[in-house]
């Protein structure tokens, strides 16, 4: 019994032995590395474009909701400048903007090219000055309600239009795009999943008379399992990495000219955040993981079914 | 070492057990040779023995490990306590000669450098120096089995179980690894040899068990300690 010893292996061991697993079967290891890379591709678009639409709806919305307050006529230049610094104070408004008369009359003019006799006989005092403003994204519902009452109820406002309908268009809208994101992710998880799993069974298959000759030297547990459970690591790393790489690099050749084509877009996209690349890169290592240990699974019940 | 109590072991679907009420008693610092014809049941026996089959009867204990309640920890430490040599030895093809005898040591918790030692030293032992970076593909049949042979010794084993280790070596062969197996023995390591080959029945001066239909139908004590 004196003979008896502690299996306890150093860190070098599952290192070399992940490494090593990783480049004694090169086909399979790459086939590994490109499923995982484009199953994190896959997913990264879906957050890439998912986050940029979102950003672009939401700038929309925010844009779209704005409030158009309108001047009864006489209100004196001082009250308009009080009036506009007590807007620009009011808590959930963001760009304050007055239009006078004048402007009003302008804007309309400018916008019936080729119908400006419409106009003939009209004074521009006929029009209204009025505040366009735009109201943060957060506010809304009994708050954003309140908020409009008090300034109908101003003497100096005779009308307050919120374009409400479309904000709450533009708002459904984002929902759609983020439960749209969500699926794709999910659809993009389960099927890397299983071709990672498929492929990691492939690599240990391909490996089972090594395997064998292990299990005959006593190897268990994690000198069983671990250099492989780490090479799926590596190999997930190594593949997600890759992923998030070119994804930044499709990116940066294709933001440029596609916001020249959609000015809709100029300035408004952006790639992943650093946590967002952190998270791919992490799902893509967690995927390699899990992969390897299915792969594993698979391999442990056909060689317990065939022996012990 | 070895404490058989009427083991058996039988397989679905073959006819009678393949192993059958087997009772053997091998004392630490024994060379046993085990022998009988094709289907006699030898390799079963071998194969309970570490524990790659369980025996459907009886009970058995090697090296103070019982075998019919083992978990997959306490059969790998068994398996870490003895060697194995099998006919076909069994190498990685992909790893180097010293690789994989240094492998096992590593498996058993020694450090890289340390098991690369002991590889050295027992491929020296082996004969077979010269020969720790080439691939085992390259080797021999002998060659392979003393490799196979320095594998099963890396971790300093109680026991050394070898299954038909000169199956498929030629006459001279095999007397070397009989001389290396019974220089292993002389060094303390207790030896099962399960084997049908006449040279080396005739070459070792040892206890042999005989085996017919599965049973021990013979125990030839060693005719050494028997002077």
């Amino acid at each position: 019994m004196s003979r008896r010893r502690r299996q306890l292996q150093p860190t070098s061991f599952f290192i070399r032995r992940a490494v090593d697993s990783i480049l004694a079967t090169p086909v399979i290891s790459s086939v590994t590395i490109t499923s995982i890379a484009v199953s994190v591709l896959l997913a990264g678009t879906v957050l890439l474009v998912g986050s940029n639409v979102y950003r672009v709806v939401a700038g929309a919305a925010a844009s779209g909701v704005d409030v158009s307050v309108y001047l009864a006529n006489g209100v004196s230049e001082a009250r308009v400048v009080e009036l506009k610094k007590s807007f620009a104070a009011t808590e959930g408004v963001g760009r304050v903007q007055y239009i006078s008369k004048d402007e009003a009359w302008q804007f309309l003019a400018a916008n019936l090219v080729g119908s400006a006799e419409l106009l003939d006989g009209l004074d521009a005092e006929v029009l209204p000055a009025s505040f366009e403003l735009a109201l943060e994204q957060g506010i809304s519902g009994p708050g954003l309600d309140s908020l409009l009452e008090s300034w109908s109820a101003m003497p100096e406002i005779e009308d307050v239009q919120y374009n409400r309908q479309l904000g709450q268009r533009l708002r459904g809208t984002m929902g759609l795009v983020r439960w749209v994101a969500w699926a794709l992710g999910a659809l993009a998880l389960v099927a890397s999943t299983i071709i990672v799993g498929a492929t990691f069974q492939l690599a240990v298959f391909t490996r089972r008379e090594e395997m064998e000759v292990l299990r005959l030297v006593g190897a268990v547990g994690t000198a069983y399992w671990g250099p492989l459970l780490l090479a799926g690591l590596l190999e997930g790393l190594l593949g997600s990495a890759a992923a998030v790489a070119m994804l930044a690099l499709v990116f940066r050749l294709t933001a440029g000219p596609l916001a020249a084509e959609l000015p809709l877009l100029a300035g408004v996209t952006a790639f992943l955040t650093p946590l967002q690349s952190v998270t791919l890169v992490a799902w893509g290592a967690g995927l390699g993981v899990v992969g390897s240990w299915l792969g594993m699974q698979r391999f442990a019940a056909w060689s317990s079914a065939s022996q012990r | 070492m070895i404490r058989l109590n009427n083991i058996g072991k039988s397989f679905e679907g073959r006819p009678g057990p393949a192993v059958d009420s087997v009772s053997l008693h091998v004392e630490p610092g024994e060379f046993v040779l085990l022998t009988g014809a094709s289907g006699a049941g030898k390799t079963t026996l071998m194969r309970i023995l570490f524990g790659d089959e369980i025996a459907t009867e009886g009970t058995g204990v090697v090296n103070g490990r019982n075998l019919d309640c083992m978990e997959s920890d306490a059969l790998a430490a068994l398996r870490r306590e003895m060697g194995l040599v099998f006919q076909d030895s069994r190498l990685i093809d992909r790893l180097s000669v010293r690789e994989n005898v240094a492998l096992a040591a590593e498996v058993g918790g020694v450090s890289c450098a340390e098991a690369r030692r002991r590889a050295e030293d027992l491929l020296c032992m082996m004969g077979m120096q010269d020969f720790g970076d080439m691939l085992p593909l390259h080797l021999a049949s002998g060659e392979r089995q003393r490799v196979a042979l320095a594998r099963a010794l890396v971790n300093d084993p109680v026991l050394l179980l070898a299954d038909e280790p000169t199956g498929s070596l030629d006459p001279d062969t095999t007397a070397e690894i009989l001389e290396l197996l019974q220089e292993v023995n002389r060094r303390g390591t207790t030896v099962l040899m399960a084997t049908h080959d006449m040279d080396a029945l005739e070459q070792l001066s040892c206890r042999m068990l005989v085996m017919a239909n599965g049973r021990i139908v013979e125990d030839c004590p060693d005719p050494s300690r028997v002077q």
